[in-house]
């Protein structure tokens, strides 16, 4: 079912410390994420840059806090057009692009997510999620198993192209 | 122009050429500072007692999937091996020493949990004509890798999209 529903805006500011641990736990050891000195003097950049990881962990985070922890993402693409910084505030602005109920307590969701610095869109991301948006919560999303998972993310995605 | 790729590059295409072992189990201790460093309070990656509604145990936040393949920084008895070996050895036979990534796919099949051992294997999908950008002269590539777990279950799979370029 197609729709265009505008998502609450949410904000997260980024500074050296949590662009710093972004990158070092998940394992990123690339210095343009986590080493001043070398980000400025060699990187040729302004300043450490946020890895993919963290800004698609901020990606997901926008998601499972509009709907909750029974959310589970099936699938994110994003575009980076421009490195994040420290200290840069980031507002998240999304919208419902497309609703497919599966079952009664399961939907698709298309999210479409533009992200960005004072009005400059630095990144734009798409994506696909299970949420359950009936007051009954016996069934998780989580519980269903992968092979079943994959068919509808596969099913969602042939429809959305 | 594709005829002008070397054969070695071209054989690549459509076939698994690179595959990543798990140098690290999936711990609840990482997934759960780098939730500390998003400011994520789901409780899924945080309460068992919550999480257990939903997976049966806590669940490691869906961001980190290919960060469970990467090597340590450093290790006693090795050398490191470097992520996505198959985007370097690109750079390197068409001589383009620069990459950034332009585009990243991500899909999340099963949940991954604390213990797991995450695997992966790397395969060239396509490689553009030469193109010529703002950055420098090169090629964009997409690289598809497909993570399994220690029951050889697909967990997830990425399509990167890269640029490799040389100014």
């Amino acid at each position: 079912m197609s729709s265009n529903i505008t998502l609450p805006i949410s904000k997260f500011v980024t500074s050296v410390k949590n662009i710093q641990a972004g990158a070092i736990y998940s394992r990123d050891w690339a210095p343009l994420h986590s080493d001043q000195d070398w980000a400025i003097n060699k990187g040729n950049l302004p300043n450490i840059i946020m890895n993919n990881y963290t800004l698609n962990g901020l990606v997901i985070k926008y998601v499972t806090d509009l709907y909750g922890d029974a959310t589970r993402i099936g699938k994110v693409s994003f575009k980076i057009k421009k490195p994040i910084c420290p200290n840069e505030t980031l507002e998240f602005h999304g919208s419902i692009i497309s609703e497919d109920k599966v079952s009664e307590e399961l939907s698709f969701l298309n999210i479409n997510l533009d992200i960005k610095i004072s009005d400059q869109i630095v990144s734009s991301a798409k994506i696909i999620t299970g949420v359950n948006l009936t007051e009954k919560k016996l069934n998780s999303p989580w519980k269903i198993d992968s092979k079943t998972w994959k068919s509808y993310i596969d099913e969602v995605t042939t429809k959305k192209s | 122009m594709q005829a002008e790729l070397p054969k070695e590059i071209t054989k690549l295409i459509g076939k698994i050429s690179f595959e990543d072992s798990s140098p690290i189990l999936v711990q609840k201790g990482l997934w759960q500072n780098f939730c500390s460093a998003i400011e994520d309070s789901n409780p899924i990656y945080w309460n068992e007692s919550e999480a257990i509604k939903h997976a049966n145990e806590l669940i490691a936040h869906p961001a980190l999937l290919p960060s469970w393949t990467h090597d340590f920084e450093w290790h006693p008895n090795r050398k490191k091996v470097l992520p996505m070996q198959l985007h370097f050895h690109l750079k390197e036979v068409l001589n383009l020493p620069l990459g950034i990534v332009t585009e990243v796919e991500i899909e999340y099949y099963e949940p991954i949990k604390n213990g797991d051992e995450i695997s992966s294997n790397q395969k060239l999908l396509s490689i553009s004509e030469p193109v010529t950008t703002k950055l420098g002269n090169g090629r964009y590539w997409v690289i598809e890798v497909t993570y399994f777990n220690q029951r050889e279950i697909i967990v997830g799979k990425q399509n990167m999209h890269f640029l490799g370029y040389k100014k």
